[in-house]
């Protein structure tokens, strides 16, 4: 009976596969006569996902109307708010770094990331902050040799004004 | 004879304090290197490149010898600790030691880890030393036909069977495939599925992939307070490796077909590495009785994956040494070192320039023995950091993960597809969707793409020739055989299940009664 | 736990003052470069080669960039930057700023791009600083292949059309023109592709192709060994290396795509930056190291080119490329 809750994916990917299917069609107009191609190899993976897709529905579909009513267990609840959080600081992180640099978006990322994973200590996190991410610096930048993002305008001159300082120009 | 002479020399020359303080130089930041993400093993040997010229040939071969062989096994340290592969190679690694990680066993893990990769490495070099050309001209005779049957074999025995839904793995496995073709067409130089996006025409990286599903996934999962399993408290103490020679008896047949594996399959393929990894994996899989415990923490996987990253070192080098071929980046850039120092690798090195050759097979050797002792300090150090608070050690992950996916091609389109791909990770986790297939499918499928194209246009679009060239029809014969084995042991093992429900149905009836 | 905080918190607030005494060091720094006009360059330059490490492009770079560090006075570190046969790497050269401290290693095969209409920039998006490399490209057959002379291939292409199979590097690329350029003029030869160096050369030396397409630099190894041997330069005059091998244009054969690589930054850096690199590079071109490197890898003597020539030249290949792949149907 909960077919209205398994369904829905397994269609999804059967329209997404065929859809896909079709656009590649397009691709094999750069091949010569006698070549697969490079629109073959997707074709194959797409018809690969669809057939996989429709074995997933009937296999939903005899659970579903069977005998045996053994659906899967639920997952454990969890904590949607930190959830969210969480992802958003992972994207603002990736999403500010070339505009403010990869120093203040790290600092700022460490910092926001520890505390919504449970430190409340400033101390603590402005311990990690700053060891943390000189070291990175120093290892990435000056032995890798990185080229991390610095930033845009002001934040560029500040990001480089923090190497100078820290020698690792 | 001459070889044992040669060897002799070599261990003569490698064993002089500077070459071997340079080759345990070079074990310690290969293995530091790459157990951080972010440090790829290219990086590494990149790293160490500008202070070879100023050394003589001896120490700056096996300075570079120490960095490969270190490296290789580096990523297992913190595939195991933090869920994190530094490598494709070490996926199935992580896969097993991760989990036993997490039950507790983590000093049984790494140990086991250490011991096979230096067993493995130990046993391809000794090859190197006795069978080098003529197993690269036996190399030279397989084409692409022979390569695609092997990862053919790669991704039907690991990615399908033995999982627990056989539907859910195929539907990752293709969907793995299909992200496996998004970007730049190599052949063609068409771009596939980028909708003009410049974000995507570098395509799906699978290292971006690989730290995102595992790592990022596992914080996710960790923040919310989803995590499967508890972790139990790992002291310091208990998360010291131990060198387990004992532990390593029961597991003496995955050992050995591990390394047989890398030995044969890091010779064949220019990705031995990664593609004999997987095949070993799956065979160990496949030929165990227990498979359904893979997945799970299976010590077995781990010996088999762990010995046949290690033992392709020395298939990687009869590739470069003898044929001047690089099989990857890393191998790629220690041959533009050796060409520096005036080696030049190819077909004429094994006889003109003996001394070096052998000076570098010793070096191996001696790098193989070392590491056990260089991977019981780096992996106790590492292991240290199982103590961080998880708040603390999270947030470095995802840090880690940031700088893992931009070093790839210094490019934040893999940042995001690694972070994109965590959220995909958390929530396969969270549904219960097998994630295995999906990277197999994005790992091997553009190899098998490769592979297939290839072999079509050099055969007239001749489908059988997989089965007319000896090799290729006997690795896919073994391909069916096993696959059809573990049908048949599913359902012998269904039936019984069966059985048994049915025996319980009858129980319950006889009691209504 | 509390125990284990004490210590931790007297480190971080010594790292903390530490952190910040750093970061007030840094501001007199940035007044004295506010006050006097900054000279260039006054930091590391990036330089992105656009293929992988290991390649011929990144071993070039990597030689340039440690030959004119010591004539500009900073560091030039390579970073690899690969994908889309170099274009990923040319549009983050277009994202970033024209200030002289991203500059980028360009190769042939991305220039292939442009008439193929599978790049993302045009010729005139880039300031093209200096060509440093120019490689012949050659045919190669296996030593004991029963070709002796490249009319014995010829002849036996001639005979039986695509039977014989060339390793290049891919569809559409320069290695794929030549070989259509010879199906016109008779020879129909079939293109192979191994886009991964090692497997075109394996491919080759284990006889899965009968012919391969490639720059003499590459495959040295195999040339000294025996194991291939060159049939026919892509040239207009012999290479002294090889004083045997007959070239394209005394068969009459009027095609030359030599393999060149070089360097080039975004449009509209200033002037006196683009001379200050393209200057420093052909010093360093000048070093015996370079003219040792050079040798070992057969680049013609003559490869350098300064700015405005090399623009000029490159505009020249684009336009000659067009024409051919419009003429063989390669792009649709």
């Amino acid at each position: 009976m909960k077919l209205t809750r398994t369904a829905p994916a397994p269609v999804a990917g059967i329209l997404l596969s065929t859809a896909l299917f079709f656009q590649a069609g397009s691709l094999n107009e750069i091949a010569q006569p006698g070549q697969l191609g490079p629109g073959f190899w997707p074709r194959l993976a797409l018809i690969g996902l669809a057939l996989a897709c429709v074995a997933k529905l009937i296999v939903d579909v005899r659970f579903a109307y069977g005998e045996r009513d053994v659906c899967p267990a639920l997952p454990p609840p969890v904590s949607r708010a930190r959830l969210v959080a969480g992802i958003a600081f992972i994207g603002l992180y990736v999403l500010l770094a070339p505009f403010i640099g990869f120093v203040l978006a790290t600092v700022g990322f460490i910092a926001a990331f520890m505390w919504l994973s449970g430190a409340r200590s400033v101390p603590m996190i402005a311990g990690n902050v700053a060891v943390g991410t000189v070291l990175l610096l120093y290892v990435f930048i000056k032995f890798v040799y990185l080229p991390l993002p610095k930033g845009d305008g002001l934040f560029e001159s500040f990001t480089l004004a923090l190497y100078r300082a820290l020698y690792l120009f | 004879m001459d070889i044992f002479a040669n060897l002799v020399i070599g261990f003569a020359n490698a064993v002089q304090p500077m070459n071997f303080l340079m080759i345990s130089l070079g074990l310690l930041i290969g293995i530091i290197a790459g157990a951080l993400p972010g440090i790829t093993m290219i990086n590494s040997i990149v790293l160490v490149l500008p202070f070879t010229y100023l050394m003589g040939i001896v120490p700056a071969l096996l300075l570079m010898i120490g960095v490969y062989c270190g490296g290789v096994f580096g990523g297992s340290i913190t595939g195991i600790l933090f869920n994190i592969p530094g490598d494709p190679m070490n996926v199935p690694t992580t896969w097993e030691g991760y989990r036993l990680n997490r039950q507790g066993k983590t000093q049984y893990a790494l140990g086991l880890a250490i011991m096979s990769s230096a067993f493995g490495g130990l046993v391809s070099a000794l090859c190197l030393a006795f069978f080098a050309p003529p197993f690269a001209k036996f190399a030279l005779g397989f084409s692409t036909v022979e390569f695609f049957s092997v990862v053919v074999f790669g991704l039907a025995s690991v990615s399908v069977l033995g999982s627990s839904s056989m539907t859910t793995a195929l539907i990752s496995l293709f969907a793995g495939m299909f992200l496996g073709t998004i970007g730049t067409e190599a052949q063609y130089g068409v771009e596939r599925f980028t909708f003009g996006l410049p974000f995507l025409s570098s395509g799906v990286d699978f290292v971006a992939v690989l730290i995102g599903l595992f790592a990022i996934g596992e914080v996710l999962e960790q923040l919310v307070g989803a995590a499967p399993e508890s972790v139990p408290e790992t002291s310091v103490r208990k998360a010291m490796p131990r060198l387990p020679l004992l532990d390593l008896w029961p597991l003496r047949w995955p050992l050995v077909r591990g390394t047989a594996v890398g030995v044969v399959v890091g010779g064949l393929a220019g990705a031995g590495a990664t593609v004999s990894s997987f095949v070993s994996y799956g065979l160990e899989r496949q030929v165990s009785k227990t498979p359904e415990l893979f997945g799970k923490g299976h010590a077995g996987g781990l010996v088999a994956s762990e010995s046949s990253v290690n033992g392709s070192t020395g298939g990687a080098m009869v590739h470069l040494l003898c044929l001047g071929i690089p099989g990857s980046a890393a191998t790629a850039v220690m041959m533009g070192a050796f060409l520096l120092h005036g080696i030049q690798p190819g077909p004429l090195l094994f006889t003109k320039q003996p001394v070096e050759v052998f000076t570098i097979i010793a070096g191996m050797i001696l790098a193989n023995i070392i590491m056990i002792f260089m991977g019981y300090v780096a992996a106790f150090s590492f292991a240290t950091l199982m103590k961080v608070p998880a708040a603390i050690l999270n947030t470095f992950i995802v840090v880690f993960c940031f700088l893992g996916g931009y070093a790839l091609r210094n490019d934040l389109a893999d940042v995001w597809m690694t972070m994109l791909f965590g959220v995909l990770g958390y929530v396969m986790r969270r549904y219960d969707l097998p994630i295995a297939p999906l990277v197999m499918g994005l790992i091997l499928g553009p190899m098998a793409e490769q592979y297939f194209l290839t072999s079509m246009l050099a055969n007239q679009n001749d489908l059988s020739v997989f089965v007319t060239r000896p090799v290729s029809a006997i690795i896919l014969g073994i391909g069916v055989l096993l696959v059809l084995w573990a049908i048949m042991k599913a359902v012998k093992g269904r039936r019984s299940a069966l059985e048994e429900l049915v025996m319980q149905g009858q129980m319950t009836r006889v009691e209504e009664g | 736990m509390r125990e284990r905080m004490k210590p931790g918190r007297c480190l971080s607030v010594v790292v903390y003052l530490l952190f910040s005494a750093v970061l007030m060091a840094g501001i007199p720094a940035e007044e004295c470069r506010g006050q006097t006009v900054e000279k260039y360059p006054s930091r590391p330059i990036d330089l992105i080669c656009t293929f992988g490490a290991g390649g011929g492009l990144d071993t070039m770079a990597r030689q340039l960039s440690s030959l004119t560090q010591p004539i500009l006075g900073v560091a030039l570190p390579v970073s690899n930057l690969p994908g889309a046969a170099g274009n990923v790497a040319i549009t983050q050269l277009l994202g970033s700023k024209a200030d002289g401290y991203t500059i980028a290693a360009y190769v042939q095969d991305t220039m292939m791009t442009i008439p193929m209409g599978l790049a993302r920039h045009k010729v005139e998006d880039l300031e093209w600083l200096v060509r440093t490399q120019v490689a012949d490209s050659f045919l190669f057959v296996k030593g004991d292949s029963p070709f002796k002379t490249v009319q014995d291939l010829f002849e036996y292409a001639k005979a039986n059309p695509g039977k014989l199979r060339v390793a290049a590097t891919g569809f559409g690329t320069p290695d794929d023109v030549t070989v259509r350029y010879l199906e016109k003029k008779g020879y129909k030869m079939t293109t192979i592709p191994y886009p991964k160096p090692g497997e075109r050369y394996a491919a080759a030396l284990g006889g899965h192709t009968e012919v391969l397409y490639e720059q003499a630099g590459d495959v040295k190894q195999y040339l000294e060994a025996g194991q291939l041997r060159p049939l026919i330069i892509f040239a207009e005059k012999r290479l002294p290396a090889f004083p045997d091998v007959p070239t394209s244009a005394e068969l009459g054969l009027s095609i030359t795509l030599p393999q060149f690589r070089g360097i080039v930054a975004k449009k509209g850096l200033p002037a006196d930056c683009a001379q200050t690199i393209a200057e420093a590079m052909r010093k360093a071109m000048e070093t015996q190291e370079w003219k040792k490197f050079a040798e070992d890898w057969y680049i013609r003597p003559d490869s350098y080119l300064g700015r405005q020539e090399y623009e000029k030249w490159v505009a020249g290949e684009v336009a000659i490329l067009n024409k051919l792949i419009i003429e063989f149907g390669l792009r649709k």
